[in-house]
């Protein structure tokens, strides 16, 4: 109990180094509640989406507060350590009045539970109170699923408050440690002794450049996202470790090259700074590495899921090119087990339209006789194979998903009256694939036109093309040479499946076509697969809203880690730098210019972190969009110009968060 | 000569922020310093002799009374001024070094000289010219923690005079130092002050004061004694300091036991 009273005292007497670290353990505290309730509740938050969205999301979340864990850990490492740093003196002191080591113990302990218990208790309260508000707020806003009980599960607050106890358990240990190592006297010379000068390390600085560099590189040069996730996640470590070494060896390495310049080095605005900068960057590195890590998932998830919310007609059009779709199985079809004949399928479906109030502007049917993944190469057209699929960066440029459709057919769906010879095709691809002519086996044929698509999905790695043929012998002929393992059946039985797909334009509210979808969904007409934009515009909406809301929540977690970093850099160095500023005013610089270098010293430390978060997103950019056009947002200007949007409030956050810190730091050294 | 300094009733008190009291650290101080003197100041602790260094030294302002260095008002310098005043005539050499750990040995020194810009040769050339003085020529590279406190004292004088100063101020200079470092430091004076270094030292160190030509004694904020040395042997002058402060010492008795007799009564 002599302890706890003495620990509450220590806490009160020195509020200005317990506070920062009660501010970032409870802190942690918060970001764990949110996370892991995220994680919890990802897929209530997702329930209107389909179960595997649900299973990759809680996975993808699991992954998160893992991550979070492990940050809160390092963070509460180098809290603790400062804490020490700033009370070595003070602990000195009570050993050379008479405290042992186990005192001396037994005293952190105390002062190390006390604080646990406050933060524990304030981050639970503060967490749910903030994940409940914001859900409340922005959940409700962005239409997230209504009856989740996010924020104030005991079950996530609970693990929470496990982790932050262990991590407290964690400082303990390290303290006790920390205490046998230094013997007291030791501590008190450890204080006072002057600080050394770092020396370039050579092999930080090497590691930290090459592994910008391979980062930087992976990053620009997986060219499909699809086939290249893992090697994004490779340039995501390599860019963290560059950053991390170069922020810490790259920086001791230039300001010490500037130093050689005597021009340079000898000006007033750059002598103090220079000399400073080189002691400062190994204490700050890594703290600004941090920053600057923060800041880049910050900026990336903010943007990716602002963009992916804006992009949502994008995204509809792409997966429903049509307002309304589905497969015809009617009498028409040789193999179909149905007795309703194509004109009565048209019909109904008219029927069930006009009772929804919904006007049928445009109906379009295609026949397609049979669709193969192809390779089109320049010599050779093939069956694409494995191969084609598993490229470093993808599926190979040449890989189409390849329609393959009668004259007839097309005439009929186009309504014009397109002529053929007898080794002559029409070609259409998504690819700029500009062929003159096609090789299947031995046959050669001619491109005699380019024909008009139908309606194509887009929702592939891989290109579509339509090839037209001028009749079904020809489709077997060639279909041979793609693949003469195939016997006659099979070919027959291949091509007798053909499929026709009715696409309709469609006028009238969003509600009423979803109703109409259901109701020729639930209708025996001949029609499967029915698909509806308004149905799935509704349904990505509410997917793309439970990742927007997570987003925004995630990327204020960053902001706010980001906000801490900033205050114990400011913190720290405030209190090493108060004796210097004060020496250099009595050698003789004016208040103003003090005020003028710190400026400038601390408008270096500020900017260093934006500017390369800015330079990691860029990098970054253009694989997040190729990512993005697997949900079928194809436009880069927008995701460039939401990108900078976000870089430039966020610049704004970080002034603010930078001018408050630093009255912290003004406080300090005045 | 000429007078480089002068001080004329002279009062400092301090308001402190918590406290209604205020504290009379500076009574009335007058007086002056030649050309060329090297002065020592005396005093117990509290008595307000950091007080007076700081007021001569432009880091503070005197409550009332004025100060003339070398024809200067100090109150006529605004606030804005004063640090380059400072860099410009004085040198400071403090008990606790003050050096700046970021900086080596040459960059401490130029300190000053980077400040009012300075061209680079030109430092080189003064530090060049002071460092064989100082016994610092090997030792421009290295960095205040590789060197023992006489060597940074060292260091710290070096950086008071490389911009020529007309008065070298020092508080408890020898301070930190052990009497053999403390000795080399005072004999680094002296030599200075032959080549014509004007010298104003705080000491609480009889055989510190004994090095100089004069011995100004402060109590209770208010100049008590002076002595000067004339033709006296530095040995002589000691016992004479030591004389004055045992005087000094037991006038405050001589009060205490008045107090306490009145007590008794
Ligand atoms: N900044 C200040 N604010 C308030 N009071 C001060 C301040 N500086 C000094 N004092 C007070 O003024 C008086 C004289 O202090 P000063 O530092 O001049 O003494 P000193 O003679 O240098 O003592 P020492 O020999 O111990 O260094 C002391 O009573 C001190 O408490
Ligand atoms: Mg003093």
């Amino acid at each position: 109990m002599f302890y706890f009273r003495l620990a509450a005292t220590n806490i009160r007497a020195h509020k200005r180094i317990f506070v920062p670290f009660l501010l970032a353990m409870t802190l942690l505290m918060i970001m764990n509640v949110v996370m892991l309730s995220v994680h919890a509740d990802a897929s209530a938050i997702f329930a209107d989406n389909s179960l595997g969205v649900q299973a990759a999301t809680t996975e993808m979340f699991k992954y998160g507060s893992e991550v979070m864990i492990i940050f809160a850990v390092i963070l509460a490492w180098y809290a603790n350590g400062f804490l020490l740093k700033q009370r070595t003196k003070q602990l000195a002191l009570y050993s050379i009045i008479g405290f042992g080591k186990r005192e001396l113990r037994l005293m952190v302990t105390a002062e190390l539970t006390i604080c646990a218990a406050i933060s524990i208790v304030c981050g639970a309260v503060f967490g749910a109170a903030f994940a409940r508000l914001s859900y409340l707020a922005l959940g409700k806003m962005l239409g997230v699923p209504g009856k989740i009980h996010f924020g104030i599960d005991p079950g996530p607050i609970l693990l929470a408050a496990g982790i932050i106890a262990l991590i407290f358990v964690l400082l303990v240990l390290l303290d006790a440690n920390w205490l046998r190592k230094h013997r007291p006297l030791a501590m008190l010379q450890a204080v006072s002794a002057g600080e050394r000068e770092p020396k370039t390390r050579w092999l930080l600085l090497i590691v930290g450049v090459i592994s910008l560099v391979a980062g930087y590189a992976a990053a620009i040069g997986i060219t499909n996202p699809l086939g290249a996730l893992q090697w994004f996640f490779i340039a995501v470590v390599l860019v963290i470790i560059g950053t991390y070494a170069l922020f810490i060896a790259g920086s001791v390495f230039i300001y010490k090259r500037l130093r050689q310049n005597k021009r340079y080095y000898y000006q007033p605005a750059h002598f103090i700074n220079v000399a400073n900068m080189i002691h400062r960057m190994r204490q700050n590195g890594a703290g600004l590495a941090s920053i600057t890590i923060l800041a880049t998932m910050t900026l990336v998830t903010i943007a990716t899921t602002i963009t992916l919310y804006l992009g949502v007609p994008q995204i509809v059009n792409t997966s429903n090119p049509a307002d309304f779709q589905y497969l015809r199985q009617t009498t028409a079809d040789k193999n179909a087990n149905t007795k309703i004949t194509p004109a009565q399928n048209k019909a109904r479906v008219a029927t069930i339209a006009a009772k929804h109030h919904v006007t049928i502007q445009k109906r379009t049917v295609t026949v397609i006789s049979t669709s193969l993944p192809v390779n089109m190469g320049v010599n050779h057209v093939r069956l694409a194979s494995d191969k084609d699929y598993a490229g470093v960066f993808g599926p190979s440029h040449e890989v189409t998903n390849t329609d393959i459709m009668t004259l007839a057919n097309y005439n009929r769906m186009t309504g014009k009256h397109v002529t053929l010879t007898d080794d002559g095709i029409l070609l259409g691809t998504t690819r700029n694939l500009n062929r003159t002519k096609l090789v299947f086996g031995h046959h050669v044929m001619q491109v005699q036109g380019r024909d008009d698509m139908p309606y194509t999905t887009n929702l592939s790695a891989t290109g579509n093309a339509l090839i037209v043929f001028k009749d079904d012998a020809t489709i077997t002929k060639m279909a041979h040479a793609l693949s003469p393992k195939l016997g006659k059946t099979e070919m027959a039985a291949m091509l007798s499946n053909a499929q026709t797909s009715v696409y309709l334009k469609l006028k009238g509210k969003p509600a009423n076509q979803i109703a109409m979808a259901n109701e020729v969904q639930k209708t025996k007409l001949g029609a499967l697969q029915v698909q509806s934009a308004a149905k799935s515009r509704k349904q990505v909406l509410r997917w793309m809203s439970a990742f927007l809301f997570l987003g925004i929540l995630i990327g204020i977690m960053f902001i706010l880690a980001t906000a801490l970093i900033l205050y114990y850099k400011q913190v720290a160095e405030g209190l090493a730098d108060a004796k210097r500023y004060k020496i250099l005013q009595q050698v003789g610089l004016s208040k103003r210019e003090v005020r003028a270098t710190i400026n400038s010293q601390l408008l270096t430390l500020f900017y260093i972190p934006l500017i390369v978060a800015g330079v990691h997103t860029a990098i970054a950019a253009p694989f997040i969009q190729r990512v993005l056009t697997l949900f079928g947002i194809f436009n880069w200007g927008q995701f460039a110009v939401i990108t900078a949007a976000t870089l430039g409030v966020f610049a704004l956050v970080y002034v603010l968060m930078y001018k408050a810190t630093a009255q912290v730091y003004y406080r300090i050294v005045r | 000569m000429s007078t480089i300094l002068e001080l004329s009733n002279v009062a400092k008190t301090y308001h402190t922020r918590f406290n209604a009291n205020a504290v009379h650290a500076l009574t009335d101080i007058s007086l002056s310093v030649e050309a060329g003197e090297y002065v020592a100041i005396m005093g117990e602790s509290g008595s307000g002799k950091s007080t007076l260094l700081n007021l001569i030294a432009a880091l503070d302002k005197p409550t009332a009374g004025s100060i003339n260095l070398n024809g200067t008002e100090l109150q006529t310098i605004p606030e804005s001024k004063s640090a380059k005043f400072r860099r410009e005539h004085l040198g400071f050499v403090f008990q606790d070094f003050n050096l700046l750990d970021t900086f080596n040995v040459f960059d401490n020194i130029v300190l000053p000289l980077v400040l009012s810009k300075t061209p680079v040769p030109e430092m080189e050339k003064r530090v060049a010219a002071l460092a064989p003085q100082l016994g610092l020529d090997d030792k421009l590279a290295k960095f205040p923690y590789e060197l023992s406190g006489g060597q940074q004292q060292r260091v710290a004088a070096a950086r008071a005079l490389i911009t020529k100063p007309e008065l070298l101020l020092a508080d408890e200079p020898t301070g930190a130092l052990d009497s053999r470092t403390a000795d080399e430091l005072l004999k680094l004076f002296s030599e200075l002050n032959a080549t014509g270094q004007t010298i104003l030292m705080v000491t609480h160190s009889a055989v510190a004061a004994s090095h100089a030509q004069r011995v100004l004694f402060i109590r209770d904020g208010q100049l008590f004694h002076q002595l000067y040395r004339g033709d006296l042997t530095q040995d002589e002058m000691l016992v004479r300091i030591s004389d004055t402060m045992t005087a000094m010492l037991a006038k405050q008795g001589d009060g205490n036991t008045a107090n306490a007799t009145k007590g008794a009564i």
